[in-house]
């Protein structure tokens, strides 16, 4: 799994880079490794990002003009064609009159086609939200809710200062967050300065473990530095469309379909809130949307995951587990991996949930006395 | 009028191109742009290094997309447009007497689209051999920023080595990478 996600990230395709991500690179805002790697995969993108970098002006200001003249040639581009084949029919069957009522008509249909059109952009979020509702929650006793994930997260710093309690305590800052350190797994290689690698069978992979933040009493990756625009969610469509506004003479055409832009923490503060409180559906609701426009991100992926579990979607719990750490974000990767190793057997999966809890058990982390009564009892 | 419409924006690139010449509806070339135009400006920036000429060949592209999505059949979008960027710009400096050589307009595929299947199970310690391999300072360039997935900057301040360097070492590090991994029969051959 590590190294296919390796090779993936050094020979995989990545998709080409966005107007925003530049925007960001220029800037300094954004994700500056997942961007470099994109430009580091395509020679289209590398060119381009360079060009963007090397350029005074921002990517929106300096595409203005010509996104303003390609409208215009799509504009006549298409008239052209419908001008041709209407010019004819128009010379020798209408009077000026029956042209007054074929612009109407136009307009007409133009307001009726918008409809499905807009439709059509949040049809996914819609069928994914009515599926999500059809979800039932597993019994109580079997949830993971957040007293457990609070409880470990206690017991688990309570152990480590046990351990180190005769060095001195970091000190806290604001919001809880903890500064980032290195946590190198006991399967680790590291770089030496001649740049070659010892010869060892063992992997040689780091996960790092970034800022942490804690929201509703939940740990979450700190990622305000590379979030720092706001991103656009869609309004549900679950609420109808009033009469009055369905001509296209008005020019706020279904503001309930619109969309609206949200800092990421808040969003993420209040998933954070609707996970606490055990509202898993609409909590999975929002992780999703945080998906839809970070696929990366840890947080959404792991609570996002998590829900799914509680709501008895396991093999979509290990699909969104596998995605929430990373070797820049290992944070969660402890608890995922335990987690995934308890979706696997509640599906039966026995083969990779022994696997996972035997993995778990080598690495003598803090799940590993939990893994071991488990796998006792399946071996009983 | 939007320069695209919602039902193209899940479609594929080969999928807009079918579109096009069955139905000609610009909206399409809307759509490309769209989701290349920045890159073809951006492109054209570093070429030609002037915003007015940048504009100039971008419109000049995407207008003749409508010929040449008729004429030529495109398996690659992305890389066939990244050659035609780069073949314009050429041609820009060359009418500016900058440069002048022969052009080529074959089209061809880049290696990034194509690579997603010849990727194959490869134990992670027949990579780390590969990349043990490399001869320095690619095999650490490729390290810091691959596995330690640290910033070109960082892995310049690291090395000591300039910018260009950290790019061109991750280039031909992979590159080399790929060509001991076929060596060995790990990779499938393109």
């Amino acid at each position: 799994m590590i190294f296919l996600n390796l090779l993936n990230r050094i020979f995989g395709p990545r998709k080409p880079l966005s107007r925003q991500e530049i925007e960001d690179y220029k800037t300094g805002a954004g994700d500056m490794h997942e961007i470099e790697s994109k430009a580091a995969s395509s020679d289209f993108n590398d060119q381009a990002l360079e060009g963007w970098e090397n350029s005074s002006t921002s990517v929106n200001d300096g595409m203005l003009s010509t996104d303003k003249k390609i409208n215009q040639f799509i504009k006549k581009g298409n008239a052209g064609d419908s001008s041709t084949k209407g010019m004819t029919l128009s010379f020798i069957l209408f009077t000026l009159t029956m042209l007054t009522l074929i612009i109407f008509t136009y307009q007409g249909n133009n307001a009726v086609e918008k409809k499905p059109q807009i439709k059509e952009a949040i049809k996914v979020e819609n069928s994914r939200s009515k599926e999500i509702d059809f979800y039932t929650a597993i019994s109580t006793e079997k949830q993971i809710t957040s007293n457990e994930l609070i409880k470990n997260q206690e017991t688990k710093k309570e152990e480590k200062e046990d351990a180190v309690f005769s060095e001195p305590k970091i000190e806290k800052v604001k919001i809880e967050s903890q500064n980032t350190d290195i946590k190198e797994e006991d399967i680790q290689l590291p770089i030496q300065s001649s740049g070659k690698i010892p010869n060892s069978s063992k992997s040689s992979l780091v996960y790092k473990n970034a800022r942490e933040v804690y929201l509703s009493g939940l740990k979450n990756i700190d990622y305000r530095a590379h979030r720092k625009s706001p991103f656009k969610i869609k309004n549900s469509l679950d609420v109808g469309i009033p009469a009055s506004q369905s001509s296209k003479e008005d020019k706020q055409e279904f503001p309930s379909l619109q969309t609206k832009e949200i800092n990421y923490m808040e969003y993420l503060a209040t998933s954070s809130s609707y996970f606490n409180k055990d509202q898993f559906k609409i909590a999975l609701k929002h992780y999703l949307i945080i998906l839809d426009t970070y696929p990366d991100d840890v947080n959404a992926n792991f609570y996002g995951g998590l829900c799914y579990f509680n709501l008895g979607q396991f093999d979509k719990t290990t699909e969104l587990l596998k995605k929430s750490y990373t070797f820049r974000f290992g944070n969660f990767r402890e608890e995922a991996r335990w987690f995934s190793a308890r979706a696997n057997l509640e599906q039966n999966y026995l083969v990779k949930g022994k696997y996972l809890l035997n993995e778990i058990i080598e690495e003598g982390g803090f799940y590993s006395k939990k893994a071991k009564v488990v796998l006792g009892n399946l071996e009983k | 009028m939007n320069r695209t419409s919602a039902k193209f924006e899940h479609y594929s690139d080969a999928e807009l191109l079918a579109s096009y010449r069955t139905n000609q509806d610009k909206r399409v070339i809307g759509e490309l742009y769209t989701r290349y135009g920045h890159l073809v400006m951006g492109t054209c920036l570093n070429y030609l290094k002037n915003k007015n000429d940048a504009e100039d060949s971008v419109m000049e592209i995407f207008m003749s997309l409508d010929y040449k999505i008729k004429k030529y059949e495109i398996n690659y979008f992305k890389s066939w447009l990244f050659i035609l960027t780069k073949n314009s710009c050429l041609m820009a400096l060359r009418k500016k007497k900058y440069i002048t050589n022969q052009l080529n307009e074959e089209i061809v595929a880049q290696e990034d689209e194509i690579e997603e299947k010849e990727i194959k199970e490869i134990k992670l310690n027949e990579l780390e051999t590969a990349i043990k391999e490399l001869d320095p300072p690619q095999d650490e360039v490729i390290k810091l920023f691959y596995i330690q997935q640290l910033t070109y900057k960082e892995v310049s301040e690291q090395l000591n080595l300039t910018l260009n360097k950290v790019k061109s070492a991750i280039q031909n590090g992979k590159r080399n990478l790929k060509i001991k991994l076929k060596e060995h029969d790990l990779f499938k051959s393109a």
